[in-house]
């Protein structure tokens, strides 16, 4: 009976002394927020694509919205059979797909939803922390697709490779040309260092690179050559059925996420917005998710807008354009802040 | 270079033009079976015999090119009556076209699906007579119609049943 009460104290205890960071990883932005997004984001595209293509989208299953049919598709794959070929690497083709979420996931959350709520809090290392991980993040495909031993699945490997090295530079130089004017690497201080004015005024060139960077990274429409339905059938993704093609396809959404998050922290002011109330934590985490929804609409309508560019034009819109653009910003950065302009 | 640079940002926010008022509308789909199109006049759907003008001249058996159309007999009329087989009838007009009497005629009928192959060989009385949609299509409650602007093919939705 002791032992009985002794563990209750201890579990009370545990969860009132921790109640702020068990509430960041378990809702925001933790699990809750990444697999809620996930979700919602998945309807909200299919509709607004049909939308603007002029049809409707899901509309039968769940009383004329369709919102229960993406519960209906969640469901329905883990019914399916996990079909694992015979001549994969065994080992990476069941590794990867727990492995590709995970790693945006982790990157996720790095950025500051308020002044406070950090769950992982680096401190001055926040920056760099982020880009470690990014640079991780293309090795994932590439295993992916060298596993599974397949023709199409190798050249969507080298795609992912070519492009995702082709709009990186870019993007960290642009990045560094924030962190030069701030003065910090730290995400939370960039993020305060907005409240006169978002970055996106002195830094224009770096937020249409980071702009792009955003789409390339997280392979979107126009920027989805690795996966290109129509020539490659799925391209990395292609050998993988039921709950493990339920990962794959959940992680695009997990990297568009961690990079929208990170370019509305660099350049367009992050949780910054007015205070209601006097509440400032949570009307910053408001701020920061209003302006998060109305950057992913804003992405899903470039899918709608744009053809897909084809592979040389990629890379030369990353390698001739992007990058002497974001050398340009930078040199244009130490300029202004020696000048003592920032 | 002026020159360029401003149709380079044409281009690039053109398609947002055309996309843009496309998503407040609803679009384009009918959501069959509560709702229908209304079909053109001159529709192909499934015919109507008349057999007060049928001559039993066998044109239409002749000029079918799916060899459908068979002539057979009608119990309390004298003359032989055109049976139309719609497992090969491929709706061309060939016969309606060609009747000497114009006793075959297309309607905007299309629900003629069977679960049985030999239901589909309409004898001359079932050619005769259309069923109502109220009755084929319980849940019909919208008609969409079809209508032309200047520049392009728009859909309304129109309430009569």
């Amino acid at each position: 009976m002791n032992i009985v009460l002794t563990l209750w104290r201890f579990i009370i205890e545990f969860l009132t002394v921790n109640a702020k960071p068990l509430l960041q990883i378990i809702v925001l932005p933790g699990l809750l927020w990444v697999i809620v997004y996930a979700i919602i984001a998945v309807w909200f595209e299919r509709k607004f694509l049909a939308r603007a293509m002029l049809r409707v989208g899901p509309y039968y299953c769940g009383g004329r919205f369709g919102w229960l049919q993406l519960i209906a598709d969640f469901i329905k794959l883990f019914f399916k059979e996990m079909i694992i070929p015979k001549d994969v690497n065994t080992f990476f083709f069941l590794l990867m797909p727990v492995l590709l979420p995970s790693v945006p996931a982790m990157a996720v959350i790095l950025i500051p939803f308020a002044s406070d709520w950090v769950l992982w809090n680096v401190g001055s290392l926040g920056m760099p922390m982020f880009f470690a991980i990014a640079g991780i993040a293309p090795l994932v495909p590439i295993f992916t697709g060298w596993a599974s031993n397949n023709k199409y699945t190798f050249i969507g490997a080298w795609r992912v490779a070519y492009m995702y090295i082709s709009a990186e530079i870019p993007m960290v130089i642009c990045a560094a040309s924030v962190a030069i004017m701030v003065g910090s690497f730290d995400l939370v201080v960039i993020a305060r260092a907005q409240e006169k004015m978002w970055f996106f005024i002195p830094q224009f060139i770096g937020f249409v690179i980071f702009f792009l960077g955003v789409m390339i990274e997280s392979e979107r429409t126009p920027f989805d050559m690795p996966g290109a339905e129509t020539e490659l059938v799925l391209g990395w993704r292609t050998e993988y059925s039921g709950v493990l093609y339920g990962f794959v396809m959940f992680t695009e959404y997990v990297m568009l996420q961690a990079w929208a998050l990170m370019f509305l922290t660099l350049y367009l002011g992050g949780f910054n917005g007015p205070v209601f109330f006097g509440a400032t934590t949570a009307s910053h985490i408001f701020w920061l998710v209003i302006k998060f929804v109305l950057l992913v609409t804003l992405v899903i309508l470039l899918r709608v807008v744009f053809p897909r560019l084809r592979m040389d034009q990629m890379l030369k819109l990353g390698w001739q354009y992007l990058t002497p653009l974001a050398l340009l910003n930078l040199v244009v950065t130490l300029v202004l802040k020696l000048w003592g302009v920032y | 270079m002026g020159g360029v640079l401003m149709s380079f940002f044409k281009k690039l926010f053109k398609p947002f033009s055309t996309v843009l008022p496309y998503i407040f509308k609803r679009g384009q789909t009918v959501s069959y079976p509560t709702e229908r199109p209304i079909f053109a006049e001159r529709y192909r759907g499934r015919h109507k015999l008349y057999l007060d003008r049928c001559i039993s001249c066998n044109t239409c058996a002749r000029v079918c090119p799916c060899k459908s159309i068979e002539l057979v007999e009608v119990e309390g009329m004298e003359g032989k009556y055109p049976q139309i087989d719609f497992n090969t009838c491929s709706l061309c007009g060939y016969c309606v076209e060609f009747c000497p009497k114009n006793a075959l005629e297309f309607t905007d009928f299309v629900e003629f699906s069977e679960y049985d192959r030999s239901n589909l060989v309409y004898s001359p009385e079932q050619l005769t007579e259309i069923p109502d949609l109220k009755e084929v299509l319980p849940m019909l409650k919208r008609r969409t119609e079809i209508y032309l602007t200047e520049t392009e093919i728009k859909f309304r939705k129109v309430k009569d049943v």
